[in-house]
């Protein structure tokens, strides 16, 4: 049970960070390798001004919001002028590992290689839960929510869903995509800044510690399938939950392996995902 | 009137020919010459760099074929070389040094072969998560079985073998590699490489077996890759799991694009750009992986052939000097 709830926590960290990728999949046709190091940048940026002012929520948004900065930049000054170059999404994926490598040497330069620790907003137990654990759970559920019904009831919500289903046309129905898509980049660092300050006490912070859970929230958004929200979700949690049954029954040291085995077995069973349409190709 | 108007090739011969007139001779030769005898020439801090460009290059060779010929976007770079390395290293005691190479590479290419049965369904960013996914398994293995890796302390490699000889040896090896690298790119299953990167449907529609293509490129790649592994434990003589972490399938892959997609030349270059910052940069360390990234965003943001495309406008401008 306990490693149920464990999993569950690092599901839901896992469906906020394979949520950010999601929708800049869908938008930019890019996957985003330097989600996991931009929200890492946001959650040092968060740690900075903790240690300074000590109100971890303050800390948190400013430091979200930082990344979320960095990210609209990114897209506007490199992937969009790319794009405007004729460069294929591919290489604009390059781009992003590129892009990925410059940051984890700045967050070095700036904050040095040592694991810094990073102070847990709540304290205690709440029945037999950790607060910790409630505030993650809360937080993500209510992010995916607000998520939801910005994606499902608001006018930029409709622009997000036209650009993700038809670039082009919607360009053509006077859609400005380039500050649409800026800012679909700007909430999925920030989204991604706060799941790196959620998940930060549980781990020491230093320039690769979300790697693993990117890469992991990567496979998850990969089994759950790239073309539904639900089942990148859902995905995540399938993640979450098995490879931490597997740590604590049969072994901890194997359990990153572990996830890339399921992820693989998925993806040859089914590879465009569990909730994911099929893949066709045009010639 | 033009004194030296461009050599067309007329034939599939003439493509497939090395060295195909007294230029590219003369330019053969003497790169020959350079490297016999760059030894007694400079200091011994460049021999080791020169030596480490040369089993670099091999590496990004295989995974230029993989990567820039086939186009299967992997990131398993450093789980090839590790598997490679190791080989060697338990395989030396035994077999001796030239079967250990070879051994290294064949254990790798099984390996690559396992790796590339997904690549049959999977396309692009996809195939990087599969193969980041393998070089990530193979890193924990190494760190989690002390018997394989030699544990904490790492793993020393009992090659005696003075700085000279271990150059000869692997510029010997990559002279072989290189060669043999570029009558694959030119031959019927090079040539079938980039029709299966260009358009997988319309290459079936051709007879191209793609099955067949893609397994082979997985193998040769991860033969090459393995070989370089093997080369990389003489030079190190010394092995532990860290050499083999994520970054150096990054590094690798940061040498494929900032030397040229998809070229033999371009693999020399983007290890030379690659191995040779780090050691002018020795001051700041700290720079490097921040070269390294805007160099790969400008290449691709504005030459997109890498220095390789950059080297082959060169060429042409001086071919035909006064005009343009």
């Amino acid at each position: 049970m306990d490693y149920i709830i464990s999993g569950l926590q690092i599901g839901l960290i896992y469906s906020l960070l394979s949520f950010g990728i999601f929708v800049i999949y869908r938008t930019t046709r890019v996957l985003n390798f330097a989600h996991g190091d931009i929200a890492t940048f946001g959650t040092f940026v968060s740690l900075s001004i903790l240690e300074k002012t000590g109100n971890s929520l303050i800390s948190i948004i400013l430091g979200s919001t930082c990344g979320g900065v960095i990210s609209f930049f990114l897209y506007r000054f490199v992937i969009y002028e790319g794009e405007r170059r004729g460069a294929n999404p591919l290489s604009l994926t390059i781009i992003t590992i590129a892009f990925a490598y410059i940051l984890q040497s700045i967050e070095i330069i700036i904050w040095g290689t040592e694991p810094k620790a990073f102070p847990s907003i709540t304290q205690g137990r709440i029945f037999i839960f950790s607060s910790h654990f409630i505030l993650i759970f809360s937080t993500s559920l209510l992010i995916l929510v607000i998520m939801y019904l910005i994606t499902m009831r608001t006018r930029f919500g409709i622009f997000i869903r036209a650009i993700s289903q038809n670039r082009e046309a919607s360009a053509t129905l006077g859609i400005n995509i380039k500050n649409v898509v800026g800012t679909v980049w700007f909430i999925s660092a920030f989204i991604g800044g706060i799941a790196g300050s959620l998940i930060a006490p549980l781990y020491f912070v230093d320039q690769f510690f979300l790697f693993d859970p990117f890469v992991k929230s990567f496979i998850g958004a990969v089994i759950g399938g790239l073309d539904n929200p639900f089942g990148v979700v859902l995905g995540s949690l399938i993640v979450g939950i098995t490879e931490n049954l597997f740590g604590g029954y049969v072994s901890i040291k194997f359990k990153t392996a572990f996830v890339f085995v399921i992820g693989l077995i998925f993806l040859l069973m089914r590879p465009e995902g569990i909730l994911g349409r099929e893949l066709k190709e045009r010639v | 009137m033009i004194k030296r108007s461009i050599k067309m090739k007329t034939d599939y011969l003439d493509d497939y020919r090395l060295i195909s007139d007294v230029p590219a001779l003369t330019f053969f030769l003497i790169t020959t010459m350079t490297f016999i005898l760059i030894p007694f020439l400079v200091s011994e801090r460049w021999l080791s760099t020169i030596t480490h460009i040369a089993l670099y290059s091999i590496a990004v060779l295989g995974q230029n074929i993989l990567i820039g010929y086939t186009g299967l976007i992997s990131l398993g770079q450093s789980g090839f070389l590790a598997i490679g390395a190791y080989t060697f290293a338990h395989a030396y005691p035994t077999l001796g040094l030239i079967p250990s190479i070879f051994l290294g590479g064949l254990v790798s290419s099984l390996f690559g072969l396992i790796v590339g049965f997904p690549s049959l369904r999977l396309k692009g960013p996809y195939l990087a998560i599969a193969t980041l996914g393998f070089s990530v398994a193979v890193f924990q293995v190494l760190q989690n079985a002390p018997f394989i890796s030699g544990g904490r302390m790492g793993m020393r490699i009992p090659v005696s073998l003075d700085k000279t000889q271990t150059y000869y040896i692997i510029v010997a090896f990559s002279y072989l590699f290189f060669i043999w690298g570029y009558k694959i790119v030119k031959s019927k299953i090079g040539k079938s490489f980039s029709a299966v990167r260009d358009s997988e449907v319309a290459s079936q529609t051709l007879g191209i077996d793609i099955v067949k293509v893609k397994l082979i490129s997985f193998f040769i790649s991860s033969f090459y890759t393995g070989v370089a592994g093997a080369l990389y434990a003489i030079y190190m003589k010394y092995l532990e799991p860290t050499m083999f972490f994520i970054t150096e399938s990054i590094q690798m892959f940061s040498a494929i694009i900032i030397g040229g997609i998809g070229s033999v030349l371009g693999s020399i270059l983007g290890s030379v750009f690659v191995i040779a910052v780090p050691q002018i940069f020795v001051g700041a360390k700290e720079l490097v992986p921040v070269i390294f990234g805007i160099a790969i965003i400008f290449v691709i943001m504005f030459e997109p052939l890498g220095l390789y495309g950059r080297w082959i406008k060169i060429k042409l401008y001086f071919m035909n000097f006064p005009f343009r």
